[in-house]
């Protein structure tokens, strides 16, 4: 992929075999992101849809100092999500993953405890886990300080890891 | 260092960060802290696993239509380019507003998103305005609207916009558009459902422009905006309470006859500026024609004009036109009444039981034919 200032510079000219790449790229990503984030299918393609959507209509708001292109979609993604949850009227309410009920079991292990998680604590791990996010690209996205970050970052793994040891087939594949 | 105190820089190993030298040595000769280790480690990789089976493998390319970009104004590159809070820097814009003494807040909120939106669309070829209001519920009553009007030398335009849905800040809207180059101007009471027409659904997002193309017109440029209330004056939202200099406006007019309501307007406006012989005539089926001028006419008698309200008295009654603002700077009007009119022998397209009212020119409105 090309190099973010460039990729952003032909996106804001309206260079639609760019932003497809793009959206090829991480829309799959993206939308598996809002999956954790809404416990919905449905309403992460949506949601997802409508960030690239946005972002193809209105392309502001990116600054290739301060952070990368990846980063500032998943903010937009994220703010998206805050957004869907605002209409639900369940902001910070855990909620079972689909995904969870009709997956392997195995994958069902973490994604059961990941679920009991608050939201934001969930936003917060898949992006620095799955995502590979930096402190740095973090507070960009989510708006808090780097020190808040490493602190909320300790804080979401103490939980998850308390609330994973706690499931008995968790015990059981640890012990194993 | 007890634990408690590593506990948090176990976490930043995971993440590849360096750590104090106490809290590593901890680490590393503390069983329960080498096993929260393994155990954040675990989780990472777990859920990258999970993530890795979640993510499609095939995953359909978008449908990108181009849309015109537009060069940022210097307000949207400041806000890209901001290096202190947004929620600080608003909140500096707003003390700086706040002490300056002004009622710009007033105004702010009567202005405010809300259920209310207003269409403001550009027509072609001469960029006339036209707008609509709409609000973005169920309701059957307001959330349509029907415009019509001439447009270019001959042609009329006919727009019929509906409330579909609302997602966020965006609406959706079912749009038909019917333009006929050659029609003659229908007059008043004029309708069209456009039945026969396929309805094409646009998005409509404040700050965004959509277009619409009408077969033999060209593209409409289409804007929305949303309030929180439907607008008194639609075609003159920035109108101010005091009236211009040759200015003659009737909002929402009640003529009252004696103690008798002739009739009552209530919602509809007629506004003309920079006219020096603005008139305004009111039809009412029963009635007959008022006309009610900023300059002496034959036959018409002098009323007075005072903010909202025009006295005067015709065929032995007292009559009293009172409206939802000041009509004119003037302190004098001239009146006629005309009991037997027959709006359909002088407006053409117009019907004897359609009542209604608007202001232009004296001359225009003595002719022996008008159009609306």
């Amino acid at each position: 992929m090309a190099d973010d200032r460039e990729l952003w510079e032909r996106i804001c000219r309206g260079d639609t075999t760019a932003f497809d790449v793009w959206y090829r790229a991480l829309g799959p990503k993206l939308e598996v992101f809002l999956r954790q984030v809404l416990g919905n299918r449905q309403a992460a393609e949506d949601v997802m849809q409508e960030t690239f959507a946005q972002i193809w209509q209105r392309p502001n708001g990116f600054e290739p100092n301060r952070g990368t292109l990846r980063a500032y979609l998943f903010g937009a993604g994220r703010k998206r999500a805050a957004e869907w949850w605002r209409k639900q009227g369940e902001v910070n309410t855990p909620v079972r993953s689909e995904r969870a009920e009709c997956k392997t079991e195995t994958a069902s292990l973490i994604g059961d405890a990941f679920a009991r998680l608050p939201e934001e604590q969930r936003t917060l791990m898949w992006l620095r886990e799955v995502e590979g996010q930096s402190y740095a690209e973090l507070a960009e996205i989510l708006e808090i300080p780097v020190g808040t970050v490493r602190s909320r970052l300790f804080a979401s793994r103490e939980e998850l890891r308390k609330i994973w040891q706690a499931t008995p087939r968790a015990k059981k594949k640890e012990d194993a | 260092m007890k634990c408690e105190g590593a506990a948090e820089f176990v976490s930043a190993l995971c993440d590849g960060e360096t750590i104090p030298r106490e809290a590593a040595e901890h680490i590393g000769r503390c069983g329960a802290c080498g096993a929260r280790l393994n155990a954040y480690s675990a989780i990472g990789a777990e859920l990258r696993r999970v993530a890795s089976l979640e993510e499609q493998t095939e995953f359909q390319a978008g449908s990108w239509r181009e849309v015109p970009r537009a060069q940022l104004t210097w307000w949207q590159k400041a806000r890209t380019t901001m290096r202190i809070p947004r929620f600080a820097f608003a909140s500096m814009l707003g003390m700086i507003v706040l002490l300056s003494g002004s009622l710009v807040l007033v105004r702010a909120r009567t202005g405010a998103g809300g259920p209310v939106l207003m269409l403001t669309y550009k027509i072609p070829p001469d960029g006339r305005i036209a707008r609509c209001n709409i609000t973005t519920d169920e309701n059957p009553g307001t959330n349509h609207c029907l415009n019509y009007g001439s447009s270019g030398p001959r042609g009329l335009l006919v727009v019929n916009v509906r409330f579909v849905r609302k997602e966020g800040e965006r609406t959706e809207l079912g749009v038909k558009t019917r333009y006929k180059a050659q029609a003659e101007d229908p007059g008043i009471g004029y309708r069209d459902d456009l039945s026969d027409v396929p309805e094409e659904m646009v998005w409509i997002e404040p700050g965004n422009e959509e277009k619409i193309s009408v077969p033999g017109l060209g593209e409409i440029e289409l804007r929305g905006e949303y309030l929180d209330h439907i607008p008194a004056l639609l075609f003159r939202p920035e109108e101010a309470l005091d009236p211009q200099k040759n200015e003659f406006r009737i909002v929402s007019p009640v003529l009252i006859r004696g103690k008798e309501v002739v009739f009552n307007f209530v919602g509809s406006s007629s506004i003309d500026s920079g006219d020096q012989e603005a008139t305004l005539m009111i039809y009412y089926p029963g009635a007959g024609r008022y006309l009610i001028s900023t300059v002496p006419f034959e036959g018409a008698i002098q009323g007075t004009v005072q903010l909202g309200q025009i006295k005067f008295s015709l065929e032995g009654q007292d009559y009293l036109l009172l409206t939802a603002m000041p009509t004119t700077r003037l302190e004098h009007v001239w009146v006629s009444h005309d009991a037997q009119y027959k709006l359909s022998e002088h407006m053409q397209g117009a019907s004897d039981g359609q009542a209604m009212f608007m202001v232009r020119s004296l001359s225009r409105l003595l002719q022996q034919q008008i159009h609306h």
